[in-house]
């Protein structure tokens, strides 16, 4: 870019320019869209949103092959057509009504200037907007229209470049894009911003690439949206479209905004005294009266400027850091509190993440030969978010506790008296955070009884239960809380609990090994079961409990 | 003049079905990659699964372009000059804003109404089979319209899925997303309300699964109009219509079968109820 020529300001484009113009718009997208397809979130509407864009732009720019060359508003037409047979998805709806008013804005102009180009994007976000049963901000609808304002604004200064309008143009529509997760749950909780507002910001971009003489460039240009799929954190808005701004715009200072009431105030003197202190500059108004909006390290030489030059209103500062602080917590804020929480007795980090993974909210470590105290229970009953919580022992031992915790606390908690790890998964299985109390308690009962458990320790002294001979160091098999089986081998104490809970009548083994079990043993271990029992399925999970090396759930 | 009843390809509908009842269908599309289907056609129901199932890339899917809308009540226009175009949920797909957009300006001479059905497959079909029979019995728009809209809460559906990765992949499945998270494996039974995708039980093996369809399924008997889906598995699909047929003789039944766009999200082994009361 440092290499192209100082070109005069173009006032004015005909037919092939918008077409042109459009085409680069188009490669711009292509280039971009594998990134925006990553930003997509449920609600997606239709497939992905990049693809679906530029399959819309690529059916409009055949269209626009079609008419001659001479007049801007016919090759509009003909995207606009092209546009509305080639729509994909519900952003390429939303893309081919913007391409019907971008046309309607036209009229029957052969060639447009800045303020054509500014009244056909107002009609484009008029447009979108109509076509819309349901409005939605915070979409790629906020972006148009935002784009469409910030070309209003740019003409009432002095609009003669089409260049530079586009410029304005881009900035608004980047802005809006940053801010769409504010204005939609869920973006901000799934930590993007929205994909066909980031795709109208790129085919503004494009225009703008086109405008400034830099079709070559965006070939070697890498894409500027970025989205990474494997850490979320980093998918904050501000940094998805801070690649693309200067770096000193990074640091974020004071939002600052103000109107200014006097006689005969000089816009363009305003402006450029603004422009002197910051970035993101808007100054709209007439002589009488004059609104400020500025990023700015020094908020107060803006004030002590529009005092100098009549009486100040509706002053508003901002720190952009903690704005910026505090949406990164939202952020990383948990999702929203479920009416009725779990509180699960759980020790390892495998079988941690597993409780958590089908809705456990609070996790209390403990289990056999740890068992947690009434406090420790209490502590995870005041933690979680809701005032019903159902509490998971997983152990016989650990019941007695729950019970007495219930006894003390206000908040309204049940225990289900679950005895094992296994009892306490297939339990948390049938809960659904949206259900009642009581259906809750009976499904997960339910749960509870289907399941076997088998928990495979080793002994740490010699016994003898029942007919059972045990020395120190083998493998004991507990199955539903009663020692059944030992021996010396341990897959063979794994099998043998197996035989005894009677395979043939189940579909199911989830086998949690232990921390000192390497999954390698434990998917040897899989494989001889699925051998000996060819009908049940085996599931192999990590669990991390102490003491336990194997914990088996069978259903 | 007769009442032209509109619908997309995500309804299920039996072709035999919508033919017989002079039902319109409109294809979604699918994409395997570059190759692009349009739903119901181009591509067998056999054909997609196989694919699916080997496809190293899931297929994608997107809606009706607003164009083919166009095309479709213009035709029909020289028909009837009353059309009732009913949708799958706006929730879940573009196709019902591209029905919106595409039924503009079709000029004064025609008028259509189009339906966001908050439902889909079945759900959806059952609405349009009412509405064509009411449209045969020359109903007028405005009670055809009428009689969709007073159905719509009796529509309900339950399906148990065989397998999370499509639907998670999918990523329609609305807040039953954190419900199904999970490193274990599960079979979830899902239903479809206020237009979303709902969760309505999860339990540990697909037969556990299956044995709740029947069950829920006999919590509806008898309905107006009931329909046994399945994507994969006939067989299973056969057992309970017979089970209906065994247990209620009057009750009207259809079976369908997940086209491409719903096996896209759904995958193989899915058995589904759609009842409407």
């Amino acid at each position: 870019m440092e290499n192209a020529p100082a070109a005069a300001p173009r006032t004015e484009c005909g037919g092939r320019e918008l077409r042109e113009m459009f085409c680069v718009a188009t490669r711009w997208l292509e280039k971009n869209a594998t990134a925006i397809n990553a930003l997509n979130v449920f609600p997606v509407p239709d497939g992905d949103t990049g693809t679906n864009m530029l399959l819309t732009m690529r059916s409009t720019m055949a269209e626009a092959a079609n008419p001659p060359d001479n007049s801007a508003a016919d090759i509009a037409r003909a995207m606009a057509r092209g546009a509305l047979m080639g729509a994909r998805g519900n952003s390429g709806v939303i893309l081919s009504q913007i391409m019907k008013g971008f046309a309607r804005g036209l009229g029957d102009r052969p060639s447009f200037g800045p303020a054509d180009m500014a009244n056909a994007l107002e009609q484009a976000a008029a447009a979108a907007y109509e076509a819309l049963s349901k409005p939605r901000e915070g979409t790629m609808l906020t972006v148009i229209k935002d784009a469409a304002a910030a070309a209003r604004t740019c003409l009432s200064r002095d609009g003669h470049d089409l260049a530079a309008l586009m410029e304005t143009v881009v900035d608004g529509a980047r802005l809006s894009v940053e801010r769409t997760p504010e204005l939609l749950d869920v973006l901000r909780q799934a930590g993007v911003v929205d994909a066909g507002g980031q795709g109208v910001f790129v085919i503004l971009d494009g225009l703008l690439h086109y405008l400034r003489g830099e079709e070559t460039e965006i070939e070697l240009t890498p894409a500027q949206v970025t989205a990474i799929r494997e850490a979320p954190l980093a998918r904050q808005p501000a940094f998805v479209a801070a690649r693309a701004l200067p770096a000193e715009e990074r640091k974020f200072g004071y939002c600052t905004e103000l109107i200014i009431k006097g006689c005969a105030l000089d816009q363009s003197q305003v402006r450029r005294w603004v422009e002197s202190q910051g970035e993101s500059v808007l100054v709209v108004g007439d002589s009488s009266t004059t609104k400020v909006h500025v990023h700015t390290l020094h908020p107060g030489s803006v004030i002590e400027f529009a005092i100098s030059i009549g009486s100040v209103h509706d002053l508003k500062i901002q720190n952009m850091d903690d704005q910026h602080e505090e949406f990164v917590q939202l952020r990383r804020a948990p999702t929203p509190a479920a009416d009725i929480s779990v509180v699960a007795v759980v020790a390892g980090a495998g079988l941690e993440k597993v409780f958590r993974s089908l809705g456990t909210t609070f996790v209390v470590s403990g289990g056999q030969t740890m068992n947690p105290s009434c406090a420790d229970l209490l502590e995870a009953i005041d933690a979680v978010p809701s005032d019903r919580v159902i509490i998971l022992p997983n152990n016989k031992n650990i019941i007695p506790t729950a019970k007495q915790a219930v006894t003390v606390t206000k908040k309204q908690v049940k225990v289900l008296p679950t005895r094992s790890v296994p009892q306490g998964l297939a339990a948390l299985v049938g809960f659904n955070g949206q259900a009642e109390m009581e259906p809750n308690l009976k499904e997960m009962a339910k749960g509870q009884e289907r399941v076997r458990s088998v928990e495979v320790t080793a002994a740490v002294r010699d016994a003898r239960i029942g007919a059972l001979q045990i020395r120190k160091g083998d493998y004991l098999g507990v199955i539903d809380g009663n020692i059944r089986v030992a021996g010396a081998d341990l897959d063979g104490t794994v099998l043998a609990c197996l035989r005894a809970v009677g395979p043939e009548t189940a579909e199911i083994a989830t086998l949690f090994y232990g921390d000192q079990i390497e999954a390698d043993q434990a998917a040897a271990l899989a494989r001889v079961l699925k051998e000996q029992f060819p009908a049940l399925e085996v599931e192999v999970v990590p669990g991390g409990q102490p003491h336990y090396a194997y914990i088996i759930s069978v259903e | 003049m007769t009442v032209k009843v509109v619908t997309d390809s995500t309804s299920d509908l039996p072709k035999e079905l919508a033919q017989q009842l002079g039902i319109t269908v409109v294809p979604l599309n699918v994409h395997f990659g570059t190759d692009t289907f349009r739903d119901g056609e181009g591509i067998t129901a056999d054909q997609f699964y196989e694919r699916l199932l080997t496809s190293p890339a899931l297929p994608k899917t997107s809606a009706p372009s607003p164009g083919l809308f166009r095309e479709c009540y213009g035709r029909l226009s020289h028909e009837s000059n009353e059309i009732v175009s009913i949708h799958i949920s706006s929730k879940l797909s573009g196709t019902y804003e591209a029905a919106l957009t595409g039924g503009r300006d079709l000029g004064d001479h025609c008028r259509v109404e189009v339906i966001d059905s908050q439902t889909v497959t079945m759900g959806l079909g059952l609405l349009a089979v009412a509405a064509a029979k009411a449209a045969r019995q020359s109903a007028s728009l405005d009670e055809v319209v009428k009689l969709v809209r007073d159905s719509m809460p009796g529509v309900y559906m339950a399906s148990a899925v065989d397998s999370l990765e499509y639907l998670q992949k999918g990523g329609r499945i609305g807040r039953a997303q954190a419900w199904l998270g999970s490193l274990l494996s599960i079979k979830p039974i899902i239903s479809v309300s206020g237009g979303e995708v709902v969760p309505l039980e999860r339990v540990r093996t697909y037969s556990k699964a299956v044995v709740r369809v029947y069950e829920i399924l006999e919590a509806h008997l008898p309905a107006r109009e009931l329909s046994v889906m399945y994507s994969t598995d006939a067989a299973e699909a056969d057992k309970l219509m017979t089970h209906v047929r065994q247990a209620f003789p009057q009750q009207p039944a259809y079976l369908a079968r997940f086209g491409p766009v719903l096996g896209t999200y759904m995958g193989p082994g899915c058995l589904a109820i759609a009842a409407l009361s």
